[in-house]
């Protein structure tokens, strides 16, 4: 009997150590897509998407759009259209200025955000990404996480298999030290287990989080060749345009790096609103990131997951009442 | 002028009494931010209505933090009505200056309401001897209870009544006279009335007690088949500003204010609007 669950002890850990590395492999395989990125620099929406996903990259829409005139943010973080503001040619900043029209030219920042982030634009922009090789395609990924879902029940067997057969390991073990005979084949099996079950739980936490992100190698390494140039927090010169002073680094590091922070303020409050612990706009994955989760692995800008939800904001529409007993135009003025 | 002044009514020094204001611009929740960051801003109004006194909007309290002047300006009191003026709405507009340590308030020499029935408008007051007694017994409620001066603001009338025995510049200058109610000349809404109903602003200037003015508004608005339309949503029509000019030629405002109330443009727009007025101003 001793034998044959020290048997089964074995089975387990080898099959927890055998999922593991075939999950550690299929996940490399699925990030090593070659790169078909023709060079040059990647955009500030390319690089947005890329450090946080369509979240970040509405953000960095937003940022760079009011930072330019393009939108107005007033306090409590609702967006309006600026009358008279020349098109963009943009399409993501095109999307962003759309669905403020399609609100009535006014919209909580949170419902803005979520509404781009479905926008066609982003989806556009993701397959770009990924014929370029820096996006993991769909699909790609289906087999890791099977292999992850089998980890996980293998683990769970483990642990099972520990508790039922502890009691008579503790047995086993006083006999030893109270008779000094008997083997300690039971002590030996439930350390075996417990490797199992360490291995199991350690790389199922660890390849979860890490599947969460899209990015390939040379996504990861592209984001990563602009963070060395684009350092955050460092005060960007003056002159510079637009896209260089508040695009890329609100692409890569979050709105924080707006470079207005009444801005950043307002355009973080729905979120703070609804998620406390990103309201620093930290949230998504640190760009430039080495580690297994990657750049919007841990979800873009205000999201929880890859495409998370900030939660949807309120009283979009036009803009405030005059007051009552005011009629249209001339309030105020009569 | 009246001899004795009621409680809350101007005083003596500088015009109402209510210190110089320079140039300011209406605070809409919209343009918040922009308002707090718009260079040369001095003093702000906000729409009475749209506060409330013991949960002031942030930037208010922001813009107060800096010492500037916020005029809470009230668009329902309806002073020009028959019925006196309602109680909680001059205990509002009263908790609006207190809140707001404002120097005084302002509203319309219209009426909104009769029978409980509101008229979505600022409508012009049938100027008429007994119309005045009326008006004036209104507006010294208003005085009694507001803990500051009272400004009244000219309306762009939509029409005119049959029986009117004055003109607006002579109706507030006896309403001036017999309550010492401050003014608040709203040269938009002149040139919209000489657009739409033929009144020269020039005029109209020439008639107004002008030395009891508390401040001015500006503001733009469009042209729609030969009809102004007072939006408050475009730039200032030089018109306006010419007639701006002639009453800077006449009197030196405390203050004058540009109205945007929609469409609201980019804050360079806003600043440069600015400018124009004061240009206006050096101009006279």
């Amino acid at each position: 009997m001793e034998e044959a669950l020290f048997v089964v002890a074995l089975i387990l850990l080898a099959a927890v150590g055998f999922t593991a590395s075939a999950l550690s492999r299929e996940h490399r395989r699925a990030r090593s897509v070659p790169s078909a990125h023709p060079g040059g620099p990647l955009g500030h929406y390319e690089l947005a998407y890329l450090a946080g996903g369509p979240l970040r990259t509405v953000n960095t829409a937003l940022a760079v759009l009011a930072r330019g005139g393009g939108v107005r943010v007033s306090r409590g973080g609702q967006v309006s259209l600026v009358t008279g503001a020349p098109l963009s040619p943009d399409p993501v900043e095109r999307a962003v200025l759309a669905a403020l029209r399609a609100r009535g030219g006014s919209c909580q920042v949170g419902q803005l955000r979520h509404a781009v982030a479905d926008d066609q634009a982003m989806n556009d922009l993701r397959d770009g990404l990924t014929r370029a090789g820096l996006l993991i395609p769909d699909g790609a990924l289906t087999r890791a996480r099977r292999l992850l879902n089998l980890l996980l029940v293998l683990t769970v067997l483990a642990v099972v298999f520990e508790f039922l057969t502890f009691a008579s390991t503790v047995f086993e073990f006083l006999t030893v030290v109270f008779t000094g005979s008997g083997g300690v084949v039971g002590m030996v099996r439930l350390l075996i287990g417990a490797f199992a079950v360490v291995v199991g739980m350690t790389t199922y936490q660890s390849r979860k989080r890490a599947l969460r992100g899209m990015l390939t190698d040379a996504g990861r390494e592209a984001l990563a060749d602009v963070g060395r140039t684009h350092v955050r927090g460092v005060p960007r010169a003056a002159g510079l345009p637009l896209y260089a002073a508040v695009g890329i680094p609100v692409a890569l590091y979050g709105l924080a790096e707006a470079g207005d922070p009444a801005l950043t303020e307002e355009l973080q409050r729905q979120h703070a609103n609804s998620a406390v612990s990103c309201a620093s706009g930290s949230c998504g994955g640190s760009s430039g990131s080495s580690g297994d989760g990657g750049s919007f692995g841990g979800g873009g800008d205000f999201g929880s997951g890859g495409w998370g939800d900030s939660g949807g904001g309120s009283s979009c529409g036009g803009g405030s009442s005059c007051g009552g007993g005011c009629g249209g135009g001339g309030c105020g003025g009569g | 002028m009246a001899a004795e002044r009621p409680a809350g009514t101007a005083r003596g020094d500088d015009m109402t009494g209510t210190g110089r204001l320079g140039v300011g611009i209406g605070w809409r929740p919209e343009i918040d931010l922009t308002v707090e960051r718009l260079p040369g801003v001095d003093f702000v109004e906000v729409v009475a209505e749209n506060i409330r006194p013991g949960d002031l909007p942030e930037s208010l309290r922001v813009l107060r933090g800096r010492g500037l002047p916020v005029i809470p300006h009230g668009v329902g009191l309806g002073l020009g009505g028959a019925e006196p003026p309602d109680p909680d709405r001059l205990t509002h507009l009263a908790d609006c200056a207190r809140a707001l340590d404002a120097p005084l308030v302002s509203e319309h020499l219209a009426f909104v309401r009769a029978g409980g029935m509101e008229a979505g408008h600022l409508l012009p007051v049938p100027r008429t001897r007994a119309a005045l007694a009326v008006v004036a017994d209104n507006v010294r409620r208003a005085q009694a209870a507001l803990p500051v001066p009272l400004a009244l603001e000219n309306v762009a009338a939509l029409f005119g009544w049959p029986d009117d025995e004055m003109t607006e510049a002579e109706f507030l200058g006896e309403l001036v006279e017999t309550t010492g109610v401050g003014l608040l000349v709203d040269v938009a809404n002149l040139y919209t009335n000489q657009i739409n109903l033929g009144l020269p602003a020039v005029g109209a200037l020439d008639a107004l007690p002008l030395s009891e003015l508390a401040y001015v508004h500006v503001a733009g608005g469009h042209l729609h088949h030969g009809v102004w339309h007072d939006t408050h949503t475009a730039r200032v029509p030089g018109e306006v500003l010419e007639i701006l000019a002639e009453l800077r030629a006449r009197v030196d405002p405390p203050g004058v204010l540009l109205e945007w109330d929609g469409d609201y443009p980019g804050d360079d727009v806003l600043e440069a609007e600015l400018g124009r007025i004061r240009e206006a101003m050096a101009r006279a």
